[in-house]
């Protein structure tokens, strides 16, 4: 099939920053229409509403880096104090988007740059989801007052990167793993044209046509049974907020979803008044439902939820929609969620995962993580971002 | 196009209120008896309008801050450039070349102004062309009611996602203001249909959150808010207002049209020191809309056919519509509502006990120091100036063609528009004189379709005016023919 006229899987792009122990979420509902593809001529074509939406994922993606910036309490956060931000950004090159359709292309002048890679699998026995992340995140940084020439010298870190893997088991309701590590690049992490590294983590890129590959493995560990390969068939759909560019695919199989995403450009700082929630659901290969929901920090004004199914790169609004969360005392997070739309006559429950209690803890913004989205006995896989029950002071 | 518009404005409705609680009520009681709110129907009365001057009008209109609330322009600019540089994700419009506009505002949808908020920041507001302004074949045409605009989404949604891009407390105060408003205001102005147009809710939405003395804005409704299923509304041209007396499809808008049209402003204009500075240009704008003419008919005219038109056009559809030509005449008459027998949802929210109390409102208010709103049981009979233009037709736009408008049986009852804008000449149907349309049977596919025209909903029939059935095919196509001219 010739990929550019192919109508994509739909998918959400994401975004998300981490950190020691905590996540950042943030997940962007960015549905991945077709690449290339021609307008769609019928009834939801017009191309301000696919537009609108990338708005939206892009208004998103952002509350979350500016949250995460703002943060002082990292190292990472440390580094990036506001003034070496205002330093170094000047030196830069506005992030272009590409022309090309070269996937996931690293960008390793840019001033930062990030890749998410996510999947649910269920492996052959059918029933027991897991979910499986790994991230990696490079800011260059420029010690405070550094002259251009150090910035540059070997002798001084330009980068600081990060990489996180973790797992969790549905079955279990546990998280398997979850680790995470931190480097200020000086050899010890770097990214290249094909590859991006932290420590002892790599992942190889490579392309041919549209679809492209990632191939991880550990440094120090030469068995080919220790790498894991992550593909993405389509070409990535991208858009531009303000000097970042955001691109994602998202691949569907028989017993797995994967997610690509990459972000690169000038960090994004954002106050975000707004916060936006969002349920993504992936019905089939060429089906999704999107579910955003905003809400002020400052819990006055209005809340609104707004779904979108897409299918076959056709956008439709399904108007009212119901999201209900259900809480434990004290808790910050739902134990559970019940999404009802209306237009469909269908609702969706969520248990939501143990760890988005677990990996929170209180200078932490939001979680974004696979859960699994329960309809008339069906499991669909699904990405879902949510913030603690009282943000105002987030 | 996707268009939640931001604000908004030109009214419509009525009268006064014997609500205990309402603090206004022996002021409304006072100004308003019940028995002289409404106007009589048939022939509307001239009314001095104040001078002006069109040129100044125009500039007003496409730079001023009449609505004084919007997007930082900075978020604006962003969320612009982040949808590839065309179309804005709060679809606000298409950018097109507007002549005469400032520099500052190129880039920005030719239905937006850039103006400095009361915070110091520039921001981007919304402006009278977001319904009167469409893109047609390429060109925007200032005062073309747009009949592709989407109000069938809640404009919180994309509003209040915006907020997720501010930076600083100008800004965030400049969108607070803003999406307060908004959210007041969404849940009275959603449409059931893409291209029908919520603004006399929109308008007595924004009434009922004011003060009428001071126009200061109350976060609770001060009176009855009017009904959560707007009123569907076919945008009516601006080139009318060079004949019409009165403004609005019930010709409530009666008195001095210049502050009436600036009902715009009661989004945000939260004091009367701030409707006196708008009111100085609002007669150079109302000089500006009696100043434009319609565009001429762009295909083919058959005008042999069209003159052999002209005699049933006289007999038939002169006595309420006028006479063109060289020497034009215009009656200026609203015809009663159990004569023309169209949709009488529009009238019964204006006349009923909501629109009462906004007539009340309106006419002890500052508006009314000037202005006054008045509506008729009946519809305003229009000039049919340009009228192949401003498809489709009727008050609630609930019929397609001209052609379909002369064969009341043949009018379709479940419809949508084959375009999603005005922008194509091929989505023009040169023989019925009207946007392209399709059927869509009833129950088809599971989720509604908002494009779809459901003439069986409330406020949105497509019954009444039978003027002309009795004229057999030929008639009818020469007399369609005629008003290609028109
Ligand atoms: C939200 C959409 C909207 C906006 C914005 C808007 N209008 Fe209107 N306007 C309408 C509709 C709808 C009508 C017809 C209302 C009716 O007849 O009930 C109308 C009617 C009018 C009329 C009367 C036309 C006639 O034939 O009777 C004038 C004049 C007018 N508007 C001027 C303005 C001006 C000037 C502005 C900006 C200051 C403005 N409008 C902003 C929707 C809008
Ligand atoms: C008795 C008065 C009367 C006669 C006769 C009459 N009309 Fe009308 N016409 C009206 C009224 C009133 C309306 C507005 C009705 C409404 O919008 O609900 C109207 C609306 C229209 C409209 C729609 C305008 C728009 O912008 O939507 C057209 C077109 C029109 N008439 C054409 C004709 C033609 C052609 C004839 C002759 C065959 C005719 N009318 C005869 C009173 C009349």
């Amino acid at each position: 099939m010739d990929t550019s006229t192919e109508i994509s899987a739909q998918g959400c792009f994401t975004i998300q920053l981490f950190r020691r122990g905590l996540f950042w979420v943030l997940c962007v509902g960015l549905v991945l229409s077709a690449c290339d593809s021609p307008p769609q001529q019928s009834a939801q074509g017009s191309q301000s509403q696919d537009q609108g939406h990338n708005t939206d994922a892009a208004a998103e993606a952002l509350t979350e880096f500016s949250d995460w910036l703002s943060d002082q309490s990292s190292a990472f956060g440390e580094l990036l104090n506001s003034a070496q931000v205002e330093t170094i950004t000047r030196s830069f090159p506005v992030p272009e988007l590409p022309d090309s359709q070269t996937p996931f292309q690293t960008q390793p002048d840019q001033r930062f740059e990030q890749w998410t890679l996510s999947s649910l699998t269920r492996p052959a026995d059918g029933k027991d989801w897991v979910w499986h992340e790994q991230q990696f995140l490079r800011v260059a940084i420029a010690a405070a007052n550094a002259t251009d020439a150090e910035e540059a010298s070997n002798w001084r870190f330009r980068d600081v990167m990060m990489q996180r893997y973790q797992s969790y088991d549905f079955a279990s309701g546990s998280q398997v793993s979850d680790s995470v590590a931190e480097r200020r690049a000086l050899s010890l992490a770097d990214v290249t044209d094909d590859s991006v590294y932290v420590h002892d983590v790599v992942a190889l890129i490579s392309h041919t046509g549209c679809a492209s590959t990632f191939t991880l493995k550990r440094h120090s560990d030469t068995r080919a049974d220790d790498t894991e390969v992550w593909q993405s068939r389509d070409c990535p759909e991208r858009f531009r907020l303000g000097d970042t560019v955001f691109s994602g695919t998202r691949t569907v199989t028989d017993n797995d979803v994967r997610w690509v995403t990459h972000a690169y450009g000038q960090l994004p700082s954002l106050a975000g008044v707004v916060l936006i929630e969002q349920l993504e659901i992936v019905l089939s290969a060429d089906e999704e439902l999107l579910v955003n929901r905003s809400r002020r920090r400052t819990g006055s004004g209005p809340v609104t939820v707004s779904a979108t199914l897409v299918k076959n790169g056709e956008r439709q609004e399904l108007g009212e929609v119901r999201w209900q969360m259900n809480y434990a005392d004290a808790a910050l997070f739902p134990e559970s969620l019940v999404v009802q739309v209306p237009s469909l006559s269908q609702a969706y429950s969520i248990k939501v995962p143990a760890a988005f209690e677990n990996g929170f803890n209180n200078d932490s913004l939001g979680v974004r993580h696979g859960v699994l989205a329960e309809q008339d006995g069906m499991a669909h896989p699904g990405l879902l971002t949510l913030y603690p029950r009282n943000s105002d002071n987030l | 196009m996707r268009l939640f518009s931001l604000f908004v404005v030109c009214l419509s409705a009525t009268a006064c209120t014997d609500n205990p609680a309402d603090p206004n009520e022996a002021k409304l009681a006072d100004v308003v008896k019940p028995a002289d709110w409404l106007s009589p129907v048939g022939p509307v009365p001239v009314f001095e309008q104040r001078p002006g001057d069109p040129h100044t009008g125009r500039h007003a209109l496409l730079h001023e801050s009449y609505v004084n609330c919007g997007l930082p322009e900075r978020v604006f600019r962003e969320l612009q450039s982040s949808a590839s540089g065309s179309a804005s994700g709060l679809g606000l419009g298409t950018v097109v070349d507007v002549t005469g506009r400032d520099a500052a505002m190129d880039g920005l949808p030719y239905n937006t102004n850039r103006v400095i908020g009361r915070s110091g920041i520039p921001i981007v507001s919304s402006n009278c062309l977001s319904c009167h302004g469409t893109v047609l074949f390429g060109e925007l045409v200032i005062g073309l009611g747009n009949e592709f605009a989407d109000f069938t989404q809640n404009p919180s949604v994309a509003v209040e996602r915006a907020g997720a891009l501010l930076q600083g407390d100008a800004e965030a105060a400049e969108w607070t203001l803003f999406a307060d408003r908004i959210a007041a205001i969404a849940p009275y102005i959603q449409t059931r249909t893409v291209g029908v147009n919520p603004a006399p809710n929109l308008t007595g939405a924004l009434v009922a959150h004011r003060d009428v003395d001071t126009h200061a804005w109350m976060s609770e409704p001060q009176m009855l808010m009017p009904p959560t299923d707007p009123p569907p509304v076919s945008v009516p041209p601006w080139w009318r207002m060079q004949k019409k007396h009165a403004m609005f499809n019930l010709s409530e808008g009666r008195d001095d049209h210049a502050r009436f049209m600036l009902a715009a402003s009661m989004l945000c204009a939260d004091s009367v020191a701030e409707l006196d500075q708008i009111d100085e240009y609002a007669p150079d704008v109302r000089a500006y809309l009696s100043s434009i003419e319609p565009p001429a008919y762009p295909f083919e005219i058959d005008r042999e056919l069209a003159q052999r038109g002209e005699q049933p056009y006289l007999e038939h559809c002169s006595s309420c519509h006028g006479t063109y030509g060289a020497d034009p005449s215009y009656p200026n008459t609203v015809t009663a509502i159990d004569a023309v027998k169209t949709d009488a949802r529009l009238l019964e929210v204006a006349t009923g006990e909501f629109g009462r109390e906004f007539v009340g409102w309106f006419n002890a208010s500052w508006f009314g120091l000037r202005s006054k709103a008045a509506p008729a049981k009946g519809y305003v009979a229009p000039p049919l100036d340009g009228i192949w233009a401003t498809a489709p037709f009727l008050h609630n736009g609930s019929v397609p063609n001209l052609a379909t408008l002369l064969s009341e049986d043949q009018r379709p009852t479940r419809w949508r528009h084959i375009a999603s804008d005005a922008r194509d000449p091929d989505s023009y149907d040169t023989a019925n004189v009207g946007w392209r349309y399709e059927t869509v049977a009833a129950g088809a596919g599971t989720i509604p379709d908002p494009r779809v025209y459901d003439t069986s909903r409330d406020g949105y029939g497509n019954q009444g005016h039978s003027y002309g059935v009795e004229l057999d095919d030929a008639q009818k196509s020469a007399l369609v023919e005629y008003l290609k001219m028109l």
